[in-house]
Order: C-alpha cells, then sequence, then structure tokens
C-alpha cells in the first residue's frame, strides 16, 4: 500500500504563550497531517488551542506568543517554521490561504470589496498579469463562490453586504491563486443556520473541484459528521483522539470526544410529557404586532424592521415552548414583549386569563410570576454586585426580609450547582458557564410561573450548553415551570420541547410538536431550517411524541 | 433618480438651518448676558469709553430700544444682525463689524497655520509612535506628548521667545511683520512669515500633542483589527498594511477630534495673539476686555463662533470623504 | 476597591504623579507657614535674581517675592480647579444622565443644548463671562464651570445610554427595582469610573484655564495667581527671565500631575488591550 506524503505535516507543534498567562503552552506537542485532497476538521471548545495551530502555519500568531524551536510544520519539502518573514509572505495567499471567523470585521470597512479581492493576486503577481485580467479574474472568482451580480459585488463596500455574503467574498480572496492548502478557522459559526449550510457546501463544493486540503476548525460535531473527512480532537492544547470520520464518530475512544458527541444537542429527548391538560392557557398572546422605524434624515425614508406580525401564541401550564428563527425573525423581540421590556403596538397579552395591566403595580405584580434569563452571561449581571445580593435583591423588593432572602439565594446557588459560599463573589471571578447558572438562580427566587430563555445557552461551549440545559430540565420538573424557549439552534429545541414554533421575519410560520415537525415540515421555511441543521443525516434524532 | 437629489438638497438645507439656529441661539445667547450684567444695559453696550458720553448713552437707548419690552428689544438686536450691524465701538468711532473684518486676515492666517501643522505633525508622529508602540520612539513621543500637553499655551510662547528671540535672535519676538519697511512679493511673504513662525508653532504644539497621542492609540487599536490580519494573510508585507489598511481607518477619529477641537484652537489664538502682539481678532478681544469695550467682544464673540460651526461643517464633509459609511443624511 | 488602590500602586506613571501632587498639595497648605504674611507685600528690591538676598526665586518688579506668590498662588490654582471642575460635574452627570436615561425627544433636546455649548469656542466665553459679570473668584469658577460641563454631559449620556439597554440593567427592571432604584444601584456605579477620570483631567484644565484668565487681567484682582504673575511678568521678558519662568513651571508640573493621575486611574479603572 503506498502512502502519500502528505500535503501538510505539523510535527511536535508547540505555542509558547507569555508567561504571565494561565498556563504555558496554548498547544502542547500537536502533531497532525492534511493529505492534498481531504477535509480535516479541528474540533474543540473554547480555549482548546485549535485556532492558535491555525494561525501558527502562517504565521499569524499574535505578539508575545511563540512556536517552539522544536516543532517543525513541513509543505512541499519546506519548513514554514524556518522561513524568514519575506518568504513567509510568498506562501500566504498564494499557497496557503486562511479564513476567518467574523466576515464583517475581517473585511476593510473603508475598502471597496473589489479592491480588497484584487490586493490577494496583486501581492503575487510580480506584475505579470495586466490591470484588466486581474479585475476580470476577480469578478470570475465572485462569480465562482455563487455571488449574485458579481461586478454590483466588486464596486460594493463591506457593509452593504450581508454576513454571508462577506463570508463569501473572504473565500473568493483566499481561493483567487489557487492555494494548494486552504485554512479555515469557523467560518461558518458567526453565520445564521441557512447561510451556514450555504457556506458549508459552498468549501465542500469548493475544495472537491480544486480538489484541495482542507483544514476545517470548528466547536460543531453536527458540522464534523457532515464534511469532514477526518477528524482532530484537542481539549487544553492537546490532541486526545483523531482519525477518520467514521472511526472518531461512531467509536469514539477518548472520554472527552464522547462527551463532546454526546453534548450535541437533539440526540436526548429531555422534553418530559405534558401531564393533563390546563383549562386554559397560562400565555395567550392575540395579534401581536411590533415594527421599529429609524428615521435618518427628514427628507430620506425611514427604514422599518417588522419584528412581529400579527402573533398568535398560547402556551399551557406546564408546556416547554421553543420558539426556533433565524436573526432578524423577530423571536427576541416577541420574549421581551411578553416580558414587559418592550411595548407591542398592538396586540394583548393574556396571562392565566387576565390581561396584563398597564400600572406600575400591574406590571410589578406580573413580573412576579414571569422572569427571563438573557443570552451573553457576561452583560447579564452587574459587575459591582455581589452575586448573591443580585439573586435576593427580586424577593427583598417583593417584601421578604433581607436576611430571609439572602438564605433563599444561598440555597439557590446550591441547587444550581454552585457552592453557597459564592454568594459574597462577584460575577468576575465565575466562568460563562457558572454566570448563567446564576442568573438562572436569580430567574427563580421569584419562584415565578413562566421562565422565559433567551438563547440562554447559545453563547457557551458545547459541553457546557448540554450541562445547562440538563439543569433547566431538572428545574422545569422540580419547580413546575412553564417555559418559553428561545433559540436559533433546531436541535436544541428538539431536545427540550413539547412544542417547537418556528418564526420568520417576524410571523409564525409553523408550529408543532417536534417530532411532527421533522417528520414532515409544512412550510417551506421549516423545510429550510432543517435541512441546514448541521449533522442531520448522521446523528439520529430521537423525540418524544 | 430625482429622490436622491431631494434627499441631498434635503440634508444640506437641514444642515443650513440647524447651522443658522444655532447662530440665532449663540445671538439670543449674547443679548441676554448683556441683560445679566450688572449695572444699565445702556452703559454695558456703550461700552466703558463711551458710557462717558451721554449723548452716546442716549443714542445707545433708543436704537436698541431699551426702555422698550424685551421682546421687542430682542426683535431690534437680531434685526441688527441680519443687517450686519454688530454694532458701534465708541472707543475705535468705528462700526464693529469694520473693526473685526479688519482683524480677520491676521487670525485666519494664524489659525489655518497652526492648524496645518499640529494636524500634520499629529498624524505622522502618533503614526511613528503607534506603529513602533513600547520601543523608544514612542516613549519619547509620548512624553513629549503629555509635557506639552500640560504647558500653559502663553506661557510656552513665552519661553520659545525667550528662547529664540531673546537668547538666540534668530526670530522676532512679536509682531506682524518689520515695521517701516515697505516690502513686496517674496520679501514681504518671507519677512511675514518670519513673524508667524513662533505664534505659529506655540499654538500648534498643544493641538499636535492631542492629536498625535490620539492616532497613536487610534493606530494601536486598527492594529489589533481582523482585517489587518486579514491583509497579513493574504501576503502583504508591514508597510502595505500600514499605508493602505491601518492609516485611512486610524485617521477617522483624528478627523471628528479636528473638528471638536476647532473651538478651543481659535480660543487658544486669543492668548497667542496677546502674547505676540498679532493683530488679529484674539488680539482685539484682549483690548476690549482691557478697554471694557463689551460691543467689540459680543461681535467677536458672534464671529468666531460662526467660524467654528463652519469649521465643524468642513470637518464633517471631509468625515463623509474618508468613510463611505456615512451617507449624506 | 482595595485591588483598584494597588493596581495603581503599581502603575509607575499614575504614581509619579500622585507624588507630585501631593508634594503640591503639601505647598498649598504649607503656604502660610512658609510664607506667612502677604504674598502682594513688597519684601525686596525690585527685579532681585534668584538666590540672591535670601531671595529663592526673585522678586518682581514691585519687589515681591515670586517663591512666595508661587507659594500661595498653589492654594488659588487648586481651589478654583477642584470648586469649579465639582459644579461642572454636577451639572454635566445631572444634564447627561437625564439625557441618556429618558431618551426620546426629551433626551435629544438636552443633548443638542449641550452641544450648543460645545459649538462656541470655550475660552473665549469664558472671558466674555467673566468680563461681563466682573472677574472675581466667583465668576472665574462659574465660567469654568459653564465651560466644562458639556463634555461631562456627552460623556455621561453616553455611559448611561449604552447602560440603559444592558442585560443586567433589564434584569434589574425585570425583578421590580424602581427607576431610581435601576439609576443609583445598577447604571451609576458602572458608569463612575468614565466620569471620575474625565473629572480627574477637567481639574488640569480648569487650572490652565483660570492661569489663561489671570494671564490676560481677569482674574480676582485680590488674589495672587500664576497666570497673573506670568502675565506681569509679559514685558520684562528681556531683563527678569525669573518672573515669568517659575510661575510657569509651577503650573506645568502641576497639570501633569493631575494628568498623569488621571491616566493612570483610567488604566487601572478601565483595562484595555490599547495599552500595549
Amino acid at each position: 500500500m503506498t502512502v502519500k506524503t502528505p500535503l501538510l505535516s505539523i510535527q511536535n507543534l508547540s505555542v509558547v504563550l507569555p508567561s504571565s498567562g494561565d498556563r504555558a503552552y496554548a498547544v502542547d506537542r500537536l502533531s497532525l497531517d492534511i493529505g492534498e485532497n481531504e477535509i480535516v476538521c479541528l474540533v474543540g471548545e473554547s480555549g482548546s488551542g485549535k485556532s492558535m495551530t491555525a494561525h501558527a502555519v502562517l504565521g499569524l500568531l499574535p505578539p508575545r506568543v511563540s512556536i517552539d524551536r522544536m516543532s517543525r510544520i513541513e509543505m512541499m519539502g519546506t519548513d514554514l517554521t524556518r522561513l524568514d518573514p519575506q518568504a513567509m509572505r510568498q506562501w500566504r495567499g498564494e499557497r496557503i490561504s486562511m479564513v476567518f471567523q467574523e466576515p464583517m470585521s475581517a473585511l476593510n470597512p473603508l475598502q471597496r470589496v473589489g479592491v480588497q479581492v484584487a490586493e490577494a493576486l496583486q501581492l503575487h503577481n510580480d506584475a505579470r498579469v495586466s490591470r484588466t485580467e486581474i479585475d476580470e479574474r476577480v469578478v470570475a472568482i465572485i462569480d465562482a463562490v455563487g455571488l449574485p451580480s458579481p461586478r454590483q459585488i466588486v464596486r460594493s463596500y463591506p457593509f452593504q453586504l450581508s454576513g454571508g455574503q462577506r463570508q463569501r467574498v473572504m473565500i473568493a480572496m483566499a481561493l483567487l491563486n489557487n492555494p494548494r492548502l486552504l485554512l479555515a478557522d469557523e467560518p461558518t459559526t458567526a453565520l445564521d443556520v441557512t447561510t451556514q449550510r450555504q457556506i458549508l457546501d459552498l468549501i465542500q463544493s469548493l475544495q472537491a473541484q480544486r480538489q484541495m486540503g482542507v483544514l476545517f476548525i470548528t466547536h460543531d460535531f453536527g458540522v464534523v459528521a457532515d464534511i469532514a473527512d477526518r477528524v482532530v480532537v484537542m481539549q487544553h492544547g492537546i490532541v486526545v483522539e483523531q482519525g477518520t470520520r467514521d472511526e472518531v464518530l461512531r467509536h469514539p475512544q477518548h472520554a472527552y470526544t464522547r462527551a463532546l458527541i454526546e453534548a450535541v444537542p437533539g440526540r436526548k429527548a429531555r422534553a418530559i410529557a405534558r401531564g393533563g391538560v390546563a383549562a386554559q392557557p397560562l400565555l395567550k398572546i392575540e395579534g401581536l404586532n411590533k415594527t421599529f422605524v429609524t428615521r435618518s434624515g427628514l427628507f430620506t425614508p425611514p427604514r422599518t424592521v417588522v419584528a412581529a406580525d400579527s402573533i398568535d401564541l398560547s402556551i399551557t401550564e406546564g408546556e416547554t415552548v421553543s420558539v426556533v428563527g433565524e436573526s432578524g425573525s423577530g423571536k427576541s423581540t416577541l420574549g421581551r414583549m411578553v416580558m414587559r421590556l418592550i411595548e407591542p403596538d398592538s396586540g394583548t397579552i393574556l396571562f392565566a386569563g387576565k390581561p396584563v395591566g398597564h400600572s406600575v403595580a400591574e406590571v410589578r405584580e406580573y413580573r412576579r410570576q414571569v422572569q427571563i434569563i438573557f443570552q451573553d452571561p457576561f452583560a447579564s449581571l452587574n459587575p459591582r454586585q455581589k452575586v448573591g445580593e443580585a439573586i435576593a435583591r427580586g424577593p427583598i423588593i417583593f417584601g421578604t426580609p433581607r436576611a430571609e432572602a439572602l438564605k433563599i439565594a444561598a440555597a439557590l446557588l446550591d441547587r444550581v450547582g454552585l457552592s453557597a459560599a459564592a454568594v459574597d463573589r462577584f460575577p468576575h471571578e465565575f466562568s460563562g458557564g457558572q454566570r448563567q447558572r446564576i442568573s438562572i438562580a436569580r430567574a427563580l427566587a421569584l419562584k415565578p410561573r413562566l421562565l422565559i430563555a433567551d438563547e440562554a445557552v447559545s453563547a457557551l461551549d458545547v459541553s457546557v450548553q448540554a450541562q445547562v440545559l440538563a439543569l433547566l430540565a431538572e428545574l422545569k420538573t422540580e419547580f413546575g415551570l412553564t417555559m418559553m424557549f428561545i433559540t436559533h439552534d433546531l436541535r436544541v429545541a428538539a431536545e427540550i420541547s413539547n412544542s417547537v414554533v418556528v418564526m420568520q421575519k417576524g410571523r409564525i410560520v409553523e408550529r408543532g410538536a417536534p417530532a411532527k415537525l421533522f417528520s414532515g415540515p409544512q412550510h417551506d421555511y421549516t423545510r429550510q431550517l432543517l435541512g441546514a441543521m448541521p449533522g442531520l443525516d448522521f446523528f439520529e434524532h430521537r423525540i418524544a411524541a | 433618480m430625482t429622490l436622491k437629489w431631494l434627499s441631498v438638497a434635503g440634508a444640506l438645507g437641514t444642515r443650513i438651518g440647524k447651522m443658522l439656529l444655532v447662530v440665532v441661539l449663540i445671538a439670543i445667547f449674547n443679548f441676554m448676558l448683556v441683560r445679566a450684567a450688572p449695572g444699565d444695559p445702556a452703559l454695558v453696550i456703550a461700552g466703558q469709553s463711551g458710557a462717558t458720553d451721554e449723548a452716546f448713552i442716549a443714542r445707545v437707548r433708543a436704537e436698541y430700544g431699551l426702555d422698550k419690552p424685551m421682546t421687542t428689544q430682542l426683535g431690534t438686536y437680531l434685526g441688527k444682525l441680519v443687517t450686519l450691524d454688530l454694532g458701534f465701538s465708541y472707543r475705535q468711532q468705528r462700526p464693529v463689524l469694520d473693526v473685526i473684518l479688519e482683524r480677520l486676515p491676521a487670525t485666519l492666517l494664524l489659525t489655518l497655520t497652526a492648524f496645518v501643522i499640529s494636524l500634520a505633525g499629529g498624524i505622522v508622529l502618533g503614526s511613528l509612535a503607534g506603529v513602533r508602540a513600547g520601543t523608544l520612539s514612542d516613549t519619547l513621543i509620548t512624553l513629549l506628548s503629555l509635557v506639552v500637553y500640560a504647558t500653559p499655551v502663553f506661557w510656552m510662547g513665552l519661553m520659545l521667545v525667550l528662547l529664540f528671540s531673546v537668547q538666540l535672535g534668530w526670530l522676532p519676538a512679536f509682531g506682524y511683520g518689520t515695521v517701516g519697511t515697505n516690502l513686496t512679493g517674496m520679501a514681504a511673504l518671507l519677512d511675514k512669515a518670519k513673524y508667524l513662525v513662533l505664534p505659529a508653532i506655540t499654538l500648534g504644539m498643544l493641538y499636535l500633542a492631542i492629536y498625535a497621542r490620539l492616532m497613536r492609540s487610534s493606530v494601536i487599536e486598527v492594529s489589533h483589527q481582523d482585517y489587518v490580519k486579514t491583509a497579513r494573510a493574504k501576503g502583504a508585507s508591514e508597510s502595505r498594511i500600514l499605508w493602505r489598511h491601518m492609516l485611512r481607518n486610524a485617521l477617522l477619529p483624528v478627523v471628528t477630534m479636528a473638528g471638536v477641537q476647532a473651538g478651543t484652537l481659535i480660543g487658544g489664538s486669543v492668548v497667542i495673539e496677546t502674547v505676540f502682539a498679532w493683530p488679529g481678532l484674539g488680539r482685539l478681544t484682549y483690548e476690549a476686555v482691557l478697554q471694557r469695550d463689551y460691543q467689540v467682544m459680543l461681535g467677536v464673540f458672534l464671529v468666531l463662533s460662526v467660524l467654528v460651526i463652519l469649521f465643524n461643517w468642513i470637518t464633517d464633509l471631509v468625515y463623509r470623504l474618508v468613510d463611505p459609511r456615512i451617507k449624506a443624511a | 476597591m482595595t485591588a483598584i488602590v494597588r493596581s495603581f500602586l503599581r502603575h509607575p506613571s499614575g504614581m509619579l504623579g500622585l507624588v507630585i501632587l501631593l508634594l503640591v498639595v503639601a505647598l498649598a497648605l504649607a503656604a502660610p507657614l512658609l510664607y506667612p504674611g502677604n504674598p502682594w507685600d513688597t519684601v525686596a528690591a525690585p527685579f532681585t535674581p534668584p538666590r540672591t538676598d535670601g531671595m529663592l526665586l526673585g522678586s518682581d518688579s514691585l519687589g515681591r517675592d515670586i517663591a512666595a506668590g508661587i507659594a500661595h498662588g498653589t492654594r488659588v490654582s487648586l481651589m478654583i480647579g477642584v470648586v469649579s471642575t465639582l459644579v461642572a460635574l454636577l451639572i454635566g452627570v445631572v444634564v447627561g444622565a437625564l439625557s441618556g436615561y429618558l431618551g426620546g425627544r426629551i433626551g435629544e433636546l438636552l443633548m443638542r443644548f449641550t452641544e450648543l455649548f460645545q459649538t462656541i469656542p470655550a475660552f473665549l466665553l469664558a472671558i466674555l463671562l467673566v468680563a461681563i459679570l466682573t472677574p472675581s473668584i466667583r465668576t472665574i469658577v462659574i465660567a469654568i464651570a459653564v465651560v466644562s460641563w458639556p463634555q461631562v454631559a456627552r460623556l455621561t449620556r453616553g455611559e448611561f445610554l449604552a447602560l440603559k439597554e444592558r442585560e443586567f440593567v433589564q434584569a434589574a427592571r425585570c425583578q421590580g427595582e424602581s427607576a431610581l432604584a435601576l439609576i443609583v444601584r445598577h447604571i451609576l456605579p458602572n458608569a463612575l469610573s468614565p466620569i471620575i477620570v474625565t473629572g480627574s483631567l477637567a481639574i488640569a484644565t480648569a487650572i490652565l484655564i483660570e492661569s489663561a484668565l489671570s494671564f490676560m487681567g481677569l482674574g480676582d484682582p485680590n488674589l495672587m495667581s500664576w497666570g497673573f504673575m506670568i502675565g506681569a511678568a509679559r514685558t520684562m521678558i528681556r531683563t527678569a527671565w525669573w518672573m515669568s519662568v517659575f510661575p510657569g513651571v509651577a503650573i506645568l508640573l502641576t497639570v501633569l500631575a493631575i494628568n498623569l493621575v488621571g491616566e493612570g486611574l483610567n488604566d487601572v479603572l478601565n483595562p484595555r488591550i490599547s495599552r500595549q
């Protein structure tokens, strides 16, 4: 059996961090190979060192971070770690290209897109190709990445394009010089689910067309299932497992790999079957409308965004309803309107059969019974307020004596998996996952009947996300909560809800039990969302009826 | 197509309208200030010299309608402004407008020169410091900026006079040109330039320090942006990245700041013109303060405010040219 | 709190500024002890050069002790600087907080009002105010406060606008906190850091404005201030350089010290990458 020399061979890579950091190495003796015509997925959570690995290949490490002398990165007979800066510049953008995570910030906001793409060619041109030919090739590559009206795109500025379009431009820029190797650092993480699917398909087809080697970095095993030929799993800078896609996914050897695969949402059913049907819905929304209008000038037409268009929704007590949609669907606005943080333009919200009034006292009484958990764990807690104080404030405002409220806070902290001693600590002493637990404790302190989770797990690492979802499921049964779970991830919705509501551009397009939705979606958009789910084919989804 | 023209015209009209509104508000402020001063407004308007002339006071009272109700007075005052009547300076025995117009060119020359020096110097030094952050040149530039920023502008002028004029004798200590000579053409220009150097540098130094520090932090901030990494990943050299990607983006906050600092720059010219006996509006203000010639003071105030407003507009336009994200609205 | 103090103690330029500032404050407090009597008194022959006849820094055109003038001037500068800044902070924070928290039309209106003040050339306005209202310590403080508050208001408004929408403020609303409690418990403590930094830098600016006003002859006629001393020295720069140099150095050191402390505070309270 002939063994082909790999396109890229990383041997014993160690990336040294400055001494003030919390660990010595970002990457610790990593070895991996990438073949000439394959996609290798590098998987890990935040802090695993996966991004550093890719940056090290192109010598793009941040200042004060360096590659250890014992490392070797070999491609086409050259050791990239030993190249001088000028030689390295020849390789960048020509033989190896890189695509980054945030398309908005990765493009120069003050330059037209075409100029930036053309630069990739000009930097490696040696004045052999004429201006007109450069322009033609730019238009051609922009067309090849699936952007309509390439000539118009060429003349546009980045802010005039959508996230998906910008990422396609980045890919075009990377492929212009026909590189042998493409490094993709979480290129789809910042994109909507449907856009993510398009970009993944694009990268796959381009890779097949050009027979490139691709190093694709991701944290989502669903994505790995979809596109990887081989998989490398990293944790704390070390490779814990590698192998072909099927090997790793079907027979994971290492405990961490197993945990990551388990953590992919939607594989376990946590939704508890509804027991009994209540006489009337706990929450009933009728004909809710909300339009945001921004005026920028006296004579320019104002921009209108329809966040809610005749929304009708009812939630029965004990249910978990997921509201699923992409950015701009209005799902977050809906949550805030239910919470009375934003006032709707028209429509009614009935709680336990009675409309919620407008007086300060009525709203306060309502807020006792409905609480919310937000998405960003770092912005959800007042950095200058002790954690125990933050939780106890709710009960104190509603009349509980201070000492007792603090005891409640301590008990809740214990219940959510943090020690009661956390009461006296400040938010910055906790990790993202721990802060979300604190937010949950804060929400539960008032013993609400309805809990709204606004993308409460979206900002968390996959394994932490799974833990928090499990916690929420436990608490729901224990406290008898009704939940409205807002998310962009259908898999999460499938895992925890009795009923899924799909929203698009302010309208509810479909509603149903997860099993029904998954097996027979009625609306086009639902079908689109389902098709875009990463790992759909590979992972089974067991959903309770 | 016509809609686009309408919106541009509309934006322009709104902008001019806003500027006029500000001018009117400043005029009203002037009006109220005079009335807020202790004593008889007629005496205030007449000024210290004019207050000795009974006939003049009577004329002032009649012209400004000081015995009529406030609203009529305001109307009279605003009406006068529309016809560009800024009052009459008893001390100088001339209309205030004439006095101001006579001194305006000198101030414009000084402030514009100082502005160019400060902006150009600040951008260059700031970029240097930012690109070489942490090195000796950065530390020196930052240190120098800090010291200059803390130095009172009038004192710096005196110190520069002490050094360059008294000790070294290279440059004249004050004035607008060599007295008693009748130079023309190039010789006249060079002569004027000799007298311009110290005042312009003194005035410009403070703002140079401000722009340098701002440019430095802006350059450092831009260097951390993702698009710089993208350019590097394409294989661009560090100098290309600096010139093509970093500088233009780093300039944006500096342009904004230049607009904001317009007012302080013009305010600083008051002190500088006093120190260097530069015959501009600033020195006029100083003289008017000494002579308690309030009409002149108020007139200068109004004119300089209009200058600042115009200047803000220009910097705004420049900003829009540099940043395509802001459209004419 | 202690963590902040400790970080500041390790900040080199901030500590340098603090040391100089403490020396300045000490001088202000010790002035009547070191130089008893009135700094306006003639105590020596006019134009005595420094380090002659017991005059450390020389004497001026009327035989007044320059060193005494500088020592007493310290009290004037510090007092005017601090008081006018406090007034400016009071006005600015209130206007900015209202504008930021209320938002909408009222907020916009307050913002436009603030912007109007920023359009007017600040120093000119100060001159105008002091001249028309006749120079005294009260009018100087008023003039400096009037000229300085817009910057504070703008900053405060920005902070309030941003913090108002932050999730932890929204969460507190959901807990039932009243509007006042939201501002006092949640928004203000988090907006305080930049306000403190702006305030400390404003003291430095106030001292510079006061000295410029005194230089132009618009200072309080009863107070010997640094600016006045430089103004009196202007015409004698060729013959008695010490009259203008020393008071200027005093201003420079004081303002520099305050700026260093302010920037040190900024680095400690709002750590950012750009510092590197």
